[in-house]
């Protein structure tokens, strides 16, 4: 008997799962939908409904696309997280790139060829965008991604701060042509005050993580990760040794930098100055206090200026790789482009005027002539390597020596180059 | 034979879940280890005992080797000794018992991701730790970079987590302890002493065996407070196996090279816990 009930229950069960995943196939092929999804690192709002809104336009046109979902990672362990999806086989459609990562990716096959989409596409205008900016992105007759932000590392300051700390205002130490690393560490200084909790300067999104962004402040002494080739770790450089020095005395002798696990908020006001980029200085607008903007100091040996760049591409392990290409051309054509310029500096050079950029973001023409315009012709990307994986977590770990009183900077920057040297052969 | 059938049909869930989500993950591991696979390529070629060889030489697992034993040296005997502790506590008849066994319990029912966000916000150099410990004129280090306080900070943290789960095992093996032992031996002149030897330890062995195999096995796997509290820093001073093989399988995307380490663990954990098995016949009660 029961026995009898068992063999009922199994053949109900049976005859349940086989309805369900008979239904599943039919109701996705009633809509002959397809759901493309994009991996950001921005949940800014403004970001969101930019991409959005994008999305929301292509779907009238294109009705086998069901939805497109934007997915906000955290900055901090964008890569790895995105990393993560693609290796378990959950492969965003799209995602946005780092610099940083730009020839790993391109190394492991990871980004699809987009240049036949972009150029099959009427009016897409390939031409038009800058090819210093595609460089990384490019190889002949490919495109492995559109460059959406071509942003220049700035320093945006707090202009009632530092007024209030007798400290000069870092426009009027440009407009002297005095607007050195040197200098803006006697602000930072300055404008620190232990007990109201407030900094001199702050770097969001170096974090004592993101190591590569430090770029912003070593290429003014002269220093780079490794030479051109990327075969020759130069961590321990002099040029190297003079920039962390700097940076060191700056967070354990003026303690004017947060030290790891300090917080500090450029946005709630307590903070003089802070090293980001315009795609992250949206809200400036809203604050209560007067804010600026200057180019990156000029350091010792080279007035230079740091460029982020964030790609969008399509991944190679996309399920709709097709549909996602044809997105990604609608939502970068010159027409859409134009509408990322409130936030991301653009390569495409009708939107490098700074009069357009003036027209779109918070800055006026002067300063988007001053940190867009002169910042990317004269600056660099930051730093990236076919073997980043490899090194960046092994630089990460070594440069912890360095953030402590009493580190040894010298021979934690040999200690660098010892660990990764075998990795950049 | 019809009832070989049945039993097979309700063994089946636990079976087909054991085949496809323990041993085929193992063998696939097994045969990984084997090859230089790459995740996000997909690149896979058979190189043989290569990275078990490579294992051997790289100085940077050895020292992650050491921090894991570190992290288990250290965890397991202040996790057992606090939980027994807190059970002996809570085993005495006293108002708000009930409460106080709620009170410890709570970390366990808690998500883990959710614990150690709150202890790294806990933990930070101007965060509510360092600021309490100020107001008693204590100068309080940076928890999470200076060593030798991060390993500390880790350990404590996943104390602190898992101490509930193991004061319930010793909690009910204390009530299992019969009453008429510990009345006789007070007529005998057995003092508190001489009774916890004597009976209590003897009567908890087996509890105490288990609680063992279970934290020394957990304490070789742990990885989200070292993921979320350190990153395995400063440094690699709090890198352990674990987090080591995430990195190598999902940051450097060797998956091979992490499948070997992962081998090993998995060999070492499970030695370790057949040592245990092994011994306990010399000093668990009841065993033979």
């Amino acid at each position: 008997m029961k026995a009898k009930y068992l063999k009922m229950i199994a053949a109900g069960s049976a005859i349940a799962l086989v309805a369900f995943i008979g239904v599943q196939p039919a109701k996705a092929a009633a809509n002959g939908s397809i759901t493309l999804r994009m991996t950001m690192w921005s949940s800014n709002a403004g970001h969101l409904a930019l991409f959005k809104g994008l999305a929301d336009e292509y779907k009238k046109t294109h009705p086998e696309i069901a939805d497109i979902k934007f997915e906000s990672l955290d900055f901090a362990t964008y890569t790895q997280t995105l990393t993560t999806q693609i290796a378990g086989g959950k492969a965003p459609d799209l995602a946005w790139i780092l610099e940083k990562d730009a020839q790993q990716f391109r190394k492991n096959n990871l980004l699809l060829n987009v240049l036949p989409q972009m150029e099959s596409t009427p009016g897409y205008k390939v031409e038009e965008i800058a090819a210093g900016s595609l460089g990384l992105w490019r190889a002949p007759r490919s495109v492995y991604a559109y460059p959406f932000s071509t942003s220049p590392f700035a320093i945006f300051y707090n202009a009632d701060l530092i007024k209030a700390a007798g400290a000069e205002d870092p426009e009027a130490l440009r407009v002297k042509g005095e607007w050195t690393w040197t200098n803006a560490a006697k602000v930072a200084k300055a404008v620190t005050d232990y007990q109201k909790g407030n900094y001199g300067l702050n770097f969001p999104t170096f974090n004592y993580t993101t190591w590569n962004g430090l770029a912003a402040i070593w290429r003014g002494f002269g220093a780079e990760a490794w030479n051109k080739t990327g075969t020759t770790c130069t961590f321990n450089s002099k040029q190297m040794n003079n920039a962390m020095t700097f940076f060191h005395s700056m967070i354990y002798k003026d303690k004017s930098f947060p030290a790891p696990g300090v917080s500090s908020d450029f946005f709630a006001g307590n903070v003089g100055m802070s090293l980001i980029q315009l795609s992250r200085a949206a809200s400036l607008p809203t604050m209560k206090w007067k804010w600026g903007v200057v180019p990156l100091p000029k350091g010792p040996v080279a007035d230079a200026q740091a460029i982020g760049q964030a790609g969008m591409a399509v991944l190679t392990k996309s399920k709709n790789r097709k549909a996602a290409a044809d997105f990604l051309v609608f939502a970068t054509n010159p027409e859409n482009a134009a509408k990322y310029v409130a936030f991301f500096p653009q390569s495409r050079t009708p939107l490098m005027d700074p009069k357009v950029i003036a027209k779109a973001s918070i800055l006026n023409e002067a300063q988007a002539k001053l940190i867009v315009a002169d910042g990317i012709s004269k600056g660099q990307i930051l730093t990236s390597h076919p073997n980043l994986s490899a090194i960046e977590l092994t630089v990460k770990s070594t440069l912890d020596g360095l953030w402590k009183a009493d580190a040894n900077v010298a021979q934690t920057l040999n200690d660098v180059c010892t660990k990764i040297q075998p990795n950049l052969r | 034979m019809r009832h070989w059938r049945t039993g097979l049909f309700m063994a089946a869930p636990v079976l087909l879940g054991f085949i496809f989500l323990v041993l085929y993950p193992v063998v696939s591991v097994i045969r990984d280890s084997f090859t230089s696979y790459n995740p996000l390529s997909g690149d896979a070629a058979f190189i043989g005992a290569d990275n078990y060889t490579r294992l051997i030489q790289d100085e940077t697992a050895i020292e992650v080797a050491k921090n894991t034993l570190i992290f288990a040296c250290i965890l397991v005997p202040v996790n057992m000794a606090l939980a027994l502790f807190l059970a002996i506590l809570l085993n005495l008849h006293f108002r708000g018992r009930t409460t106080f066994r709620a009170i410890f319990f709570s970390p366990v029912i808690v998500s883990t991701v959710a614990w150690t966000i709150v202890w790294k916000y806990i933990l930070q150099d101007d965060g509510p730790f360092n600021y309490f410990i100020g107001l008693a004129g204590v100068d309080g280090p940076n928890w999470l970079r200076d060593n030798p306080w991060p390993m500390i900070s880790v350990v404590m943290v996943q104390v602190f987590k898992n101490l509930g789960m193991n004061m319930i095992f010793f909690l009910a093996a204390l009530q299992g302890v019969p009453e008429e032992m510990y009345e006789s031996s007070e007529i005998d002149g057995a003092n508190r002493w001489q009774q916890f030897k004597k009976i209590t330890m003897p009567f908890i062995s087996p509890t105490i065996l288990l609680v063992a195999i279970l934290t020394i096995a957990g304490a070789f796997q742990v990885f989200a407070q070292v993921l979320l509290l350190t990153g395995g820093g400063p440094g690699l001073s709090t890198t352990v196996l674990s987090y080591y093989i995430f990195i190598n399988a999902f940051q450097i995307f060797d998956l091979g090279y992490a499948s070997a380490l992962a081998v090993c663990l998995f060999v070492f954990v499970m030695g370790l816990t057949v040592a245990q098995w092994q011994i306990r016949t010399r000093w668990v009660f009841r065993e033979v």
